[in-house]
């Protein structure tokens, strides 16, 4: 199996597959093109990103690409299905504890405590955005901000592997943590991922085996900072506007699809042990779990899912 | 305006030679480091001997090491590794 790795969208790329390598590196390079152009689409630390001009549109119809406009659909959808534990539109509390720039970027120079970061300000609900589908165009109400940060980055995975899957029999592409995979490599049942200790990165707690689909993890010990005295992550909960308090470190969302996978594990990490058996519930979706506690255990709901502990 | 910088420098000078012998007083009558007469035993652990490199060959046949390779059933994956732990 061949492998091509690059940086983007802040994070580690890895792009893998299996076939012959001249018809490897052609799809390897459509892949990265594409996610290359896809982060320069949904980027909210460029002023010249589509996602930008949205957000500068606020009060406006806007009309957008076919792209971003799947992605706000998605978006909207999993904000009702999630009962608005994810939710684009806290943007503005990011910004206000901080999360002001890319990750490495903050991660030189953390930034500086302000008076506002003190109150956490009234936003329009993210309810409140209206999708015109049949002329693609999108009405963000006034005062409205979209960070399409996560979803964005498990459409992208997932739209890349069907593009490098053009070129192979099975394929991975794995956009930090955020994987989608296609087929199975030539020999295996399925694909083995290996689940990293959120409080030790560069160790895993566990492997699981997983068929095609989808793989994606949110932690709040991953995109973390000062601002002055408080201790930042960047998994807000929408309902306080604050870093969620959450007595799980990571969640593992094994789903059909990259996005899907992205948006439950995030909304189940937000809600923490109590309120997860809730959201799983409602979602009405199929999905499998795993949440590391402060203590490094691991719980959810594995409907089938094979794994085990490295350790 | 003159009388005040005479008066000023004879008061730097007074304070500076008095902070000076105060200082040395002080040193002078000040408890003296103890200077140890006889070295106190110290209590070591005692180690095992560490095994020769011999013993971790499997050449030489003497039975007291181990080893360590590869199970020979084992297949090796050429899967690149898939981790997944937020980013």
């Amino acid at each position: 199996m061949e492998t091509f790795h690059f940086r983007a969208m802040n994070t580690d790329i890895l792009l893998a597959a299996q076939g012959s390598p001249a018809r490897l590196a052609e799809g390897f390079e459509v892949a990265q093109q594409f996610i290359e152009a896809s982060e320069s689409r949904f980027t909210r630390f460029s002023g010249q990103s589509e996602l930008s001009e949205l957000n500068r549109s606020a009060g406006k119809s806007f009309q957008a690409s076919p792209d971003l406009f799947s992605v706000l659909a998605l978006a909207q959808r999993f904000f009702h299905q999630t009962r608005g534990l994810f939710d684009p539109s806290i943007l503005p509390d990011l910004r206000r504890i901080g999360y002001d720039r890319s990750m490495d970027l903050l991660r030189q120079q953390p930034p500086v405590p302000l008076f506002e970061s003190l109150m956490a300000g009234e936003r329009p609900s993210f309810s409140e955005m209206d999708l015109d589908e049949a002329r693609s165009m999108v009405l963000l109400p006034p005062g409205m901000t979209l960070d399409l940060g996560g979803i964005a980055k498990g459409w992208i995975a997932e739209q890349a592997a069907g593009l490098l899957s053009e070129f192979s029999s099975a394929c991975a592409v794995n956009a930090g943590g955020d994987m989608f995979l296609v087929g199975l490599p030539d020999g295996e049942e399925q694909w083995p991922v290996a689940i990293e200790d959120p409080l030790h990165p560069e160790l895993d707690l566990t492997i699981i085996k997983v068929d095609s689909g989808a793989v994606a993890t949110s932690a709040v010990t991953k995109r973390v900072w000062k601002q002055g005295e408080k201790q930042r992550h960047h998994l807000i909960d929408p309902r306080t506007g604050e870093p969620a308090a959450t007595d799980w470190l990571s969640v593992t969302v094994i789903a059909s699809h990259a996005y899907e996978a992205e948006v439950f594990a995030k909304a189940l990490l937000i809600g923490g042990s109590q309120e997860s058996e809730g959201i799983a519930r409602n979602s009405g979706t199929h999905f499998s779990y795993l949440a590391v506690d402060q203590n490094r255990e691991i719980w959810g709901k594995q409907n089938n899912l094979e794994y085990s502990y490295v350790h | 305006m003159k009388i005040i910088k005479v008066v000023l420098h004879y008061w730097f000078a007074i304070i500076s030679v008095f902070s000076f012998l105060v200082g040395w007083g002080m040193l002078a009558h000040s408890l003296k480091p103890v200077q140890p007469t006889q070295a106190s035993p110290v209590n070591t652990a005692s180690l095992p001997a560490l095994p020769t490199i011999q013993a971790f060959n499997g050449s030489s046949g003497n039975g007291g090491g181990q080893n360590f390779s590869a199970p020979s059933n084992q297949s090796v994956s050429n899967l690149p590794i898939l981790r997944s732990g937020g980013s």
